[in-house]
């Protein structure tokens, strides 16, 4: 048997976390994965965008600032719509700035900006090309050389869910050479500094998800034996916990309906979470919304023990999903080695205690909890890189997949918590006579009836010979790959009709649409390039207006008539082009060359002067 | 990569494990372990797409055959079909009139407790129905022993069939009585 040499490709994969809050982007060097920090030195990057009117969408902290001006065109939180349909979405809708309708044509959740509408998929490739620029700029490469990636996804993301992620990627010209789930990215990084075999708990409460995974290290071998979770709990549940309360008091007492109103939205929900950070360090915090416009000011102390009521019942949606990921695993409490914190909210400290409390051990939060499952994606990026070797996971399907049947129940192919990648499949038959053509629906959940789990899609086998019903054999074959994705095909055996079949998404985009959006994306690419440019050469602009400004005085005796005449008109016009916002490239660059060509002679005096003051013993600085 | 050796669906020829039911836990891990790391994709990860999906395909089976074996039922019903005997599809029909009854007297116990809200009577009537299950898979793992010490006959597995029917049905029975209480 032969086995192709592993080896190790020239561009660094990105490893990069989309996370519903914040996203990460990291790299594997050889010896170390490691965050690569924003320009401002901050590795987080909001996962925020906003849409201005007019003008190429900003994304990240300047998006995030924008929130409470612009609330109904910044899009926070794309990552609880991904794959999503509005009637999937349920109280996220109600404290939601932005307004969220289904695509005209499909159970697909997009934002509605007025004048177009935007999928969570082009939002969270947005994200995604900020995290390839940061990237970019940080290893000083090309974006061009950096077009792989390992992302990483809750672990209960669904099919429809996954296979937007893809998309989305996909829209930022990022190939994704595998997706992984977080707990088990976060589990890689934790097991970093560890060759003992142990059995570990990973307990991952993001912003907007929460995954329990069970995991067995041994020799490199990262195997997950259980994943359970929720892709609609995480910390936004805990802020909203506080709006909802906070709104209902400021109806009951000033009379105002702030929900009604995006921008209070907007504003509540920041201030929430911003209340909720302060209850992780101290006992009490001031809830404090202002307007002075309405002339209300609203100020309210939460006391810590008041805020941990609130989200107690969201905490114990966790512990309840625990115990059924142990169940599962076949395992107790007692069998854990250690339990992993990952995830910003497990910073609220009733998360902790009560998770300590309820496996009856200390968790481990030693890890950064923000930066851990980037780190692990950028493992993964070095495993699939040929960088890291003797390192492999093994992960789980979270959800039973399976096709619905005659009477509408499930015929379950693949269980809950299967090895990926699996293969499995069922036979299936007519119930009509001369029936020629057997519609199948591919269903994704651990409930009996069909209806009540998730359609990812239908297909339909055509062309079967006329037979009496029962007759035909129909196989259908599940091969579900390395990343949690599916693929489906049905073939009738008897009369050897073979269909290959693609599901249509019910959630996702169509290849065509993709195509239509990359087109589209490439023409804002261009706009923000330009966009970049532009505030590249003001900033230039500034920096040289100011130096002339400041030496003009000085120097202004020594220098030649016509040369000051020359400075002082380049001088005023760059003036001029700073006070009004924005401007062509083609103008800035003109008004800076002119600058920098008549500030010379003013550069020659001022080049003597420091000349003849070091002959005089004065320093440098005293003269400039 | 040449082609895999075929195992023809055999979970104990995938796993390269011998034939037995009273496989170690451990043995079974080791084999996991070992098979994923020569045959897992991202193994693979610069080799071509069509080696990639020969690798996931291997893989899948290698899955496939450690959750088979992990499983005493699916040991029984790979042992059954190696000795050229598989348990029919579709027929977990239990043989033995005894076991059935008092399967059905169990059953309607726990309906009526559940209906009079007697907690106290519906654990009781679950702790018998576990007990049950366990003597099931006990009797289940000594009748392989004889039967694999005495050379494992193929035209002696009636009693396997019968021992593995009721096993099956046993599970069959707790896991709908869960379902229905989660519900």
């Amino acid at each position: 048997m032969e086995l192709p040499v592993l080896g190790r490709s020239a561009a660094p994969i990105l490893g990069i976390d989309l996370g519903t809050t914040f996203s990460l982007v990291a790299v594997h060097d050889g010896a170390r994965p490691r965050v690569l920090p924003g320009e401002d030195g901050d590795p987080l990057l909001p996962s925020v965008v906003s849409f201005p009117r007019d003008g190429a969408p900003v994304v990240g902290r300047a998006a995030l600032e924008r929130a409470p001006l612009d609330p109904t065109r910044t899009v926070h939180s794309a990552k609880r719509l991904i794959g999503r349909a509005t009637a999937d979405l349920g109280a996220d809708l109600a404290t939601l700035a932005y307004r969220v309708v289904d695509a005209p044509d499909r159970a697909l959740a997009t934002v509605d900006l007025g004048e177009r509408r935007v999928t969570p998929q082009e939002v969270s490739a947005l994200v995604l090309r900020e995290c390839r620029r940061r990237a970019a700029r940080a290893l000083a490469l090309d974006e061009g050389a950096l077009a792989r990636a390992v992302i990483t996804v809750p672990a209960y993301f669904d099919d429809a869910q996954r296979q937007a992620t893809r998309e989305a990627a996909r829209l930022a010209g990022l190939e994704v050479v595998r997706m992984i789930n977080e707990p088990t990215a976060a589990a890689l990084a934790y097991g970093l500094d560890r060759t003992d075999a142990r059995r570990v708990a990973v307990y991952d409460l993001g912003g907007g998800t929460f995954d329990l995974s069970i995991l067995e290290l041994e020799d490199g071998v990262y195997r997950v034996l259980a994943t359970c979770g929720d892709t609609r709990l995480g910390g936004d549940d805990f802020d909203r916990a506080i709006v909802e309360r906070m709104a209902a008091e400021m109806r009951a007492r000033a009379g105002r309906d702030m929900l009604a109103d995006p921008g209070a939205r907007a504003a509540l929900r920041m201030i929430a979470e911003k209340t909720k950070r302060q209850l992780s360090a101290q006992t009490e915090a001031e809830f404090v919304y202002r307007d002075a416009g309405a002339g209300l000011a609203w100020r309210r102390a939460i006391g810590v023990v008041e805020f941990q009521n609130w989200i107690a019942p969201l905490v114990q949606r966790t512990l309840d999903l625990c115990a059924r990921a142990l169940a599962d695993a076949g395992l107790k409490k007692e069998d854990l080695d250690e339990i992993v914190l990952v995830g910003g909210s497990t910073r609220v400290p009733l998360v902790k205690a009560a998770v300590g409390a309820w496996f009856g051990r200390a968790p481990h939060d030693r890890l950064d909890p923000d930066q851990v499952v980037a780190l692990g994606a950028a493992v993964q990026a070095g495993v699939l890189g040929g960088q890291v070797q003797g390192t492999l996971l093994l992960d789980v399907t979270p959800l039973s997949l399976g096709i619905e049947t005659a009477e509408g129940g499930v015929a379950r192919l693949i269980p809950r918590n299967a090895a990926i990648p699996a293969v499995a499949q069922e036979g299936f038959t007519t119930f009509a006579d001369g029936q020629t053509a057997v519609k199948f629906s591919v269903v994704q959940g651990e409930r009996e009836m069909a209806r009540d789990n998730r359609a990812l899609g239908e297909f339909t086998l055509r062309g079967l010979a006329p037979a009496p019903a029962g007759l035909p054999r129909i196989q259908v074959r599940f091969a579900l790959d390395a990343d949690g994705v599916l693929r489906v095909d049905a073939r009738e055996e008897r009369s050897g009709a073979e269909a290959r079949v693609t599901v249509q998404p019910k959630h996702g985009l169509t290849d065509e649409e993709v195509e239509r959006m990359l087109r589209e994306a490439w023409t804002h690419a261009e706009q923000d390039l330009a966009a970049r440019r532009i505030a590249d050469l003001r900033a230039k602009l500034a920096i040289v207006a100011r130096a002339v400004e400041k030496n003009l005085g000085v120097a202004r005796k020594a220098l030649e008539r016509r040369a000051l005449i020359r400075l002082e008109q380049a001088r005023e016009d760059a003036e001029d082009a700073l006070a009004e916002p924005g401007g062509a490239v083609g103008r800035l660059q003109g008004i800076l060359d002119e600058l920098e060509e008549a500030s010379h002679p003013l550069a020659e005096v001022l080049m003597n002067q420091v000349a003849e003051a070091a002959v005089r013993g004065r320093r440098v600085e005293e003269v400039l | 990569m040449t082609a895999a050796p075929r195992a023809d669906g055999d979970p104990f020829a995938v796993l390269g494990l011998p034939g037995t039911f009273a496989l170690a836990a451990a043995a079974l891990r080791a084999a996991l372990l070992r098979e994923s790391l020569l045959w897992h994709p991202d193994r693979f990860p610069l080799a071509d797409a069509a080696q990639r999906r020969a690798a996931e395909l291997r893989m899948a089976e290698v899955n496939r055959a450690h959750a088979a074996l992990a499983d005493p039922l699916g040991r029984a019903e790979a042992l059954l079909a190696r000795a050229g005997a598989p348990m029919p599809r579709g027929t977990d029909h239990v043989s033995c009139p005894g076991v059935l009854l008092s399967m059905m007297e169990l059953k309607e116990e726990i309906a009526e407790a559940r209906a009079a809200g007697d907690g106290e009577r519906v654990a009781t009537a679950a702790r018998r129905l576990a007990e049950e299950e366990r003597r099931s898979l006990t009797d289940l793992a000594a009748a392989f022993s004889a039967w694999e010490s005495a050379g494992a006959p193929a035209d002696k597995t009636r009693e396997l069939h019968a021992r593995l029917a009721e096993a099956t049905y046993l599970r069959r029975t707790s896991e709908d009585l869960t379902r229905t209480a989660v519900a």
